[in-house]
């Protein structure tokens, strides 16, 4: 039955616009806020919960068509359910051992601001009804926990938040290529099993399901992508890492089930789809992944001396333990896969109660002491034995003691990995997985062992016996709840296997004569009892061993943690290549052009050498032209005395012209005086001849006079035409020289405009501009006209 | 008679134009004048362009003539829903931007060579857009990016005096290409109109291959396409903010618009599938992401950074172009809504923080979030928007993008798109960390005693309107850009009519 209801909506919204509540209230009262956060999550938690009868019978589904286009889509069936209601409790909780935990922090408004939000996303991922709205809160809940993270600020805070934060979205996006493969294929991101329809569409499982796996295998911590956790769990606030132990990494381990055990599974498991076995070898792949991630983490967990670390290992190794079961479930398929997805579902439920448990305490071990180092905490049992008490009820459950709630889960999922290798076939390699299983179990019993014997047993330092060892009520009260949890599941493993456990793999392709099976299973029988037994034989040999070497101190060499193998040159050779390669073929392409425009100049200083010789020539006429012009000065001024000379000739003339006259005048008048005495009677005649005479003379002079004015006026004009010739010769001269200086001028005033421009003298030349251009005008001519003439004429 | 809205692209242009002489008397004798003024004349021009809309929307194709210069070629407006679209945005970032530079520029000099600049430049920008045929468009197109030369070298410093001539020696580089392009399309086609019912050109030939070498030199050096980005990374650090978010958020898509107009309108594309030219556009693409977003890892300055951003991303909208089917067009077109958003976000709180600190390296950020947290959310938010995290528009336009690319069948590109992402993670985070989480470096460790210091509300409320855009359109399911692109590119495809 399909029941379409605004509630998981609700779930997301109340914590959501509760954040911001919270946040403005943390500015009015610290009270007010921390008490509005508790009730933000119990109302969330309330809501959760009320979604049970729904999904007893059917699932809850609300759709916004069309938000951010491609439409947001909750779908809620009881394996969401079952996570959303493992979150919230774990968040209740959380909050309330918060207000106590954060009390003397910075920024505590900021803290349940993000808290919150991280509420609401994280339940957004299990709530998503397709890939899009989940991958939407799965990036959500990846930026919004990174504040929780970095709480303290602390450089390694920084750090651990960035290697969180970074492998966060390199993750992301190895899930939207995921994704984008698998839509753009079967036109579908719908969280149902359709294995016919993917392989239908060519789609290789083989190359997409690993992508999700990078995707959400960071976020649950899988090997060798687990190294954000330790860092992060170190840094962050006991609340943060009870919250993503419980939920966060669940999360990841919720996107894993439904790729693995539901996407890729077949919607009609009778008719088997070509192509379908390969999904048997990506189940035996994560049954591996899983077998050395609870090898691993147990392995590093062992080495660890701060509580918080071995704890985060811890989560790593478990983590490992529920991916194998996965593995299982997709390897077995049809038929036998119940057993594998249980034990997973199982465990994640009990890992969720007992590590939360488990970080509280070192929390609250942590408040007393400001330090959680095995080297310096000691002797905690005598003063506080109630922190003790629930430890040792939390290591009971997660050793897999009978009557502790991981001895139940811990058995299916034993069962799961002796059915993978009893019906799986030609895999005989999975004989050797069971006994790495049994290994990283007795391995987890040692490492607890040490954690509790170095927290709780042997003596106190000195410095530490004036401590105020109070546990503040609540915090107990909270501890109490997980501890009642632990023991109610350990001793009736059956009601939760039936009535949680079970449900949940409806909608999954698996026979329901497997589920049928695990349901009758008394858990207390011989068959599941001697599996722990041998678990502690192998435990206590090997504490003995590994304490008697002195293994617990020894410090593994660098080069053998996977960070300083493989992340660290991985980034360094990304950074590398990306980088130092992109940058510098950057600059190399930007030097090509810087080039480009030094050659141009290198050619441009020819120019301007021809221009500069120009100049010269024009300088040099200018120097002709006044070199002219004084000649013709000089050969006015020969031309002057010419004339002058040429006047004193005239006068000179003149004057011989009087001579002759006055010689003629004598002349005549001796003459005269011959004729008076030859002739006295024509002497009247003579002297009327002589004034004739006279006067003709006069007249003559008159010429002579006149012809010398002439003279005057003529050398007069001489002169000033040889004056203005001169004043003419002055002005070309003064023009040519201004002519000069405008060049000049305007020469310099370029020069400077550019040389601004262009702002050092070695790269840049005005004439690039102009030059560029014409060069590239002329090759882009020349290339066009032989384009031209190639379409044309051939 | 023709309706009152076919002279509407003219006004559009044409009054800015009319408004930047009237600026330029104005402003001799009031400054505040001068600022009224240029944010009026932004307002109404933004204004007239919204009246396009419900003609637009109806699917008319509104056509202006102005006058003909020579048979053929003319000064002419032709406005259809991807013009509008553009212009739209346009006008609204320019509108913003005004405002922002009213409080911004006061301490600056030279404001009265700044306001008549840029209402000139939204003038050629709405000119380009509205542009009816390729003369015009080229007309605009240099009108725009040599004015825009002023902008670049605002400050007048050696630097800005450098970038700004490596600017001008790149846009004339440009501006010829385009010119070779266009007038072997007349030659070819015998028309350079936008509005023929069928492509210009449609036998492929070396001529016309060539030309659209030529047109991608011209286009893709606005755009900044790889390798004629070299002037993007100098240009847009050293302009004055507000010009920066313009320079990026705007002007870089002029060139991008420019080879949507010479694909799907001078060749067509069907003659583009045929051709396979657009591979040449694609490997290009491919290198200015990985180029752009590679390198803006290793900037130590913010806005050089965010330039090298521009780079990257502009590639995604290069990237779209060439897919050539509908939701890669979408996503493309899209992603000019979404980067011009995100891009002056980011110049714009730049800007403030450089005006009320003079921090300018990234490494001096540290604890700006606390001392101007409005500014730095903002900047948050672009910031994650451009990584691409869901659900802000970057991450809606990264989306179509990317389906559109697996639509073509090309993974490839998705990938391509991904691992820059993951870039763009690696150069945004650490910014935003350092800046609400890490330790001011200098003057002692004064938790307490830091002191908000916002910048004043005129630069605030663009800054904020901006912001909440990167969300809003990215959020709700069916906003005006998205709308918009999803019918441009139906338009587009459908073979411009």
């Amino acid at each position: 039955m399909i029941f379409t209801s605004f509630l998981p909506v609700l779930a997301i919204l109340v914590p959501w616009l509760g954040a911001l509540v919270v946040f403005l209230a943390g500015y009015l009262s610290e009270k007010l806020r921390n008490l509005l956060a508790v009730l933000v999550a119990l109302a969330t938690c309330g809501i959760v919960l009320s979604l049970y009868p729904y999904v007893q019978t059917g699932t809850v589904v609300y759709r916004f068509a069309d938000l951010m286009s491609f439409g947001l889509y909750f779908r809620v069936d009881f394996l969401s359910f079952v996570f959303a209601a493992l979150f919230s409790l774990s968040w209740l909780f959380a909050t309330i051992y918060a207000t106590v935990y954060m009390k003397k922090e910075h920024a505590q408004n900021r803290f349940y601001l993000f808290l919150l939000l991280t509420f609401a996303h994280c339940l957004g991922v299990v709530l998503a009804g397709d890939l899009f709205s989940l991958f939407l809160f799965f990036e959500l809940m990846t930026f919004s926990s990174y504040v929780l993270v970095i709480h303290r600020q602390t450089p390694g805070a920084i750090r651990a938040g960035n290697i969180t934060i970074y492998m966060g979205v390199a993750g992301g996006l190895a899930l939207l290529m995921g994704i984008f493969i698998l839509f753009a294929g079967v036109g579908t991101l719908d969280l149902v099993p359709m294995l016919e329809r993917i392989l239908a569409a060519g789609i290789n499982p083989l190359l997409v399901i690993p992508l999700f796996m990078v995707g959400f295998g960071i976020k649950m911590g899988m090997a060798p992508l687990h190294i954000w956790m330790p860092r992060a769990y170190e840094e962050g606030p006991s609340p943060i890492n009870a919250i993503s132990s419980a939920a966060m990494l669940k999360a990841g381990a919720y996107g894993m089930i439904r790729i693995i055990g539901m996407v890729f599974t077949p919607a009609n498991p009778a008719v088997v789809p070509a192509g379908a076995e390969v999904i048997k070898y990506i189940g035996l792949a994560v049954i591996w992944l899983g077998i050395l991630t609870m090898v691993m983490g147990a392995a590093l967990a062992i080495l660890q001396h701060n509580a918080k670390r071995i704890l985060a290992y811890s989560s790593v190794s478990q983590m490992g333990y529920i991916l194998m079961c996965i593995g299982v479930a997709a390897f077995l398929g049809f038929e036998k896969g119940a057993v594998g997805f249980s034990g997973a579902m199982y465990h994640i439920i009990n890992h969720s109660v007992f590590k939360a448990a488990l970080f509280m305490v070192v929390g609250a071990v942590y408040l007393i002491t400001l330090d959680v180092d095995l080297s310096r905490v000691r002797g905690m049992m005598k003063k506080v034995p109630f922190l003790a008490f629930v430890f040792l009820i939390s290591y009971v459950a997660i050793a897999g003691v009978p009557g502790g709630s991981g001895y139940a889960s811990k058995a299916i999922m034993h069962r799961a990995i002796v059915y993978a290798y009893k019906y799986g076939g030609e895999f005989t390699s999975l004989w050797v997985a069971e006994k790495f299983y049994v290994l990283a179990s007795a391995m987890t019993v040692v490492y607890f062992a040490k954690l509790f014997i170095g927290l709780f047993l042997g003596n106190m330092r000195k410095e530490h016996l004036h401590l105020n060892f109070q546990v503040s009520p609540l915090i107990k009260g909270v501890l109490l709840l997980y501890s009642a949890a632990i023991l109610a599941v350990g001793f009736f493993p059956n009601f939760v296997l039936n009535r949680i456990v079970i449900p949940a793999g409806a909608g999954f392709s698996f026979d329901a004569y497997g589920f049928k099976a695990l349901k009758e299973i008394n858990f207390f029988l011989w068959y599941d009892l001697q599996e722990p037994l041998l678990v502690f034989a192998l435990a206590a040999l090997m504490y003995l061993v590994l304490d008697h070497k002195r293994i617990f101190d020894w410090k593994a060499p660098e080069w053998l943690s996977v960070e300083h193998s493989f992340f660290l040159p991985l980034s360094r050779f990304f950074f590398k290549t990306c980088c130092n390669f992109g940058t510098a073929f950057d600059s190399a392409i930007n030097r090509t052009y810087l080039q480009s425009g030094k050659i141009a100049s290198e050619m441009c200083k020819y120019i301007t050498v021809f221009d500069s010789s120009v100049n010269k020539v024009y300088e040099s006429s200018g120097g002709a032209a006044r070199r002219l012009a004084e000649q013709a000065e000089k050969f006015d001024g020969v031309i002057n005395d010419a004339y002058e000379k040429s006047g004193g000739v005239a006068r000179m003339i003149a004057d011989g012209a009087e001579q002759f006259d006055g010689v003629i005048n004598d002349a005549y008048e001796k003459s005269g005086g011959v004729a008076r005495m030859i002739a006295d009677g024509a002497e009247q005649f003579d002297g009327v001849i002589n004034d004739a005479y006279e006067k003709s003379g006069g007249v003559a002079r008159k010429i002579a006079d006149g012809a010398e004015q002439l003279d005057g006026v003529i050398n007069d004009t001489y002169e000033k035409s040889g004056q203005m010739a001169r004043q003419l010769a002055d002005k070309t001269a003064e023009l040519d020289s201004s002519l000069d200086e405008a060049y000049e001028q305007s020469g310099e005033h370029s020069r400077s405009l550019w040389e601004r421009m262009r702002g050092s003298q070695s790269d840049w030349n005005i004439k690039n501009l102009n030059f560029d251009s014409l060069l590239i005008a002329l090759t882009l001519g020349l290339f066009l006209f032989l384009l031209f003439y190639y379409t044309r004429f051939n | 008679m023709p309706q009152l809205d076919s002279f509407l692209p003219v006004w559009i242009v044409m009054f800015p134009m009319v408004m930047t002489v009237v600026i330029f008397y104005v402003e001799q004798r009031s400054e505040k004048m001068r600022n009224a003024l240029a944010v009026a004349t932004s307002v109404v021009t933004f204004l007239s362009v919204l009246a396009l809309y419900p003609g637009v929307m109806a699917g008319k194709i509104i056509e202006f003539e102005l006058f003909q210069i020579l048979p053929n070629l003319a000064i002419s407006f032709r406005v259809d829903i991807l013009s509008f679209s553009l212009a739209l945005l346009s006008s609204f970032i320019w509108m913003l931007v005004a405002i922002y530079s009213i409080d911004y520029m006061c301490k600056e000099h030279g404001c009265n060579r700044y306001y008549p600049v840029l209402i000139i430049t939204l003038a050629s920008c709405m000119g380009i857009f509205m542009a009816g045929d390729l003369f015009t468009l080229f007309v605009f197109f240099e009108l725009m990016s040599l004015i825009s030369y002023v902008l670049v070298v605002h400050e007048e410093t050696i630097e800005a005096l450098r970038a700004g001539y490596k600017y001008l020696i790149m846009t004339i580089i440009g501006g010829l290409a385009l010119f070779f392009g266009i007038i072997i399309t007349f030659e070819l086609g015998g028309s350079v109109s936008l509005s023929n019912p069928v492509p210009l050109i449609s036998e492929p030939s070396n001529l016309a291959f060539f030309a659209f070498i030529s047109f991608l030199i011209g286009f893709g050096m606005k755009a900044g396409m790889f390798p004629l980005h070299v002037w993007l990374p100098d240009a847009h650090p050293v302009a004055p903010s507000p010009a920066s978010a313009l320079l990026s958020g705007i002007m870089l898509k002029t060139g991008a618009y420019g080879l949507l107009r010479v694909i799907f309108h001078v060749y067509g594309i069907e003659f583009m599938q045929e051709t396979g030219w657009t591979v040449i556009l694609a490997v290009v693409a491919v290198i200015t992401i990985l180029l752009g977003s590679a390198v803006a890892i290793t900037q130590e300055n913010l806005k050089r950074r965010l330039a090298y951003s521009s780079v990257g991303q502009m590639g995604y909208i290069l990237l779209g172009i060439s897919i050539l089917n509908e939701r890669a067009l979408m996503g493309n077109i899209f992603h000019i809504f979404s980067h011009a958003f995100m891009k002056s976000t980011l110049f714009l709180a730049a800007g403030a923080i450089i005006l009320k600190t003079g921090k300018k390296n990234i490494k001096d950020l540290g604890g700006i979030g606390r001392q101007m947290p409005f500014t730095m959310f903002a900047f948050t938010l672009a910031a994650l928007s451009m990584i691409g995290i869901p659900p802000f528009n970057g991450f809606l336009s990264k989306w179509t993008l990317s389906l559109g690319a697996m639509d073509a069948g090309v993974p490839f590109y998705v990938l391509i798109l991904l691992i820059s992402s993951l870039l763009n993670g690696l150069y945004y985070l650490p910014i935003i960390i350092s800046a609400f989480f890490g330790e001011e470096h200098g003057e002692g460790h004064q938790h307490q005693s830091i002191k908000i210091n916002e910048a004043p509300y005129k630069m605030l409320i663009p800054i904020a309107i901006l912001a909440i855009s990167c969300l809003l359109f990215g959020l709700l399911p069916s906003n005006l850009p998205f709308d918009l692109s999803r019918v441009a590119a139906e338009y587009l495809l459908r073979g411009g009519f």
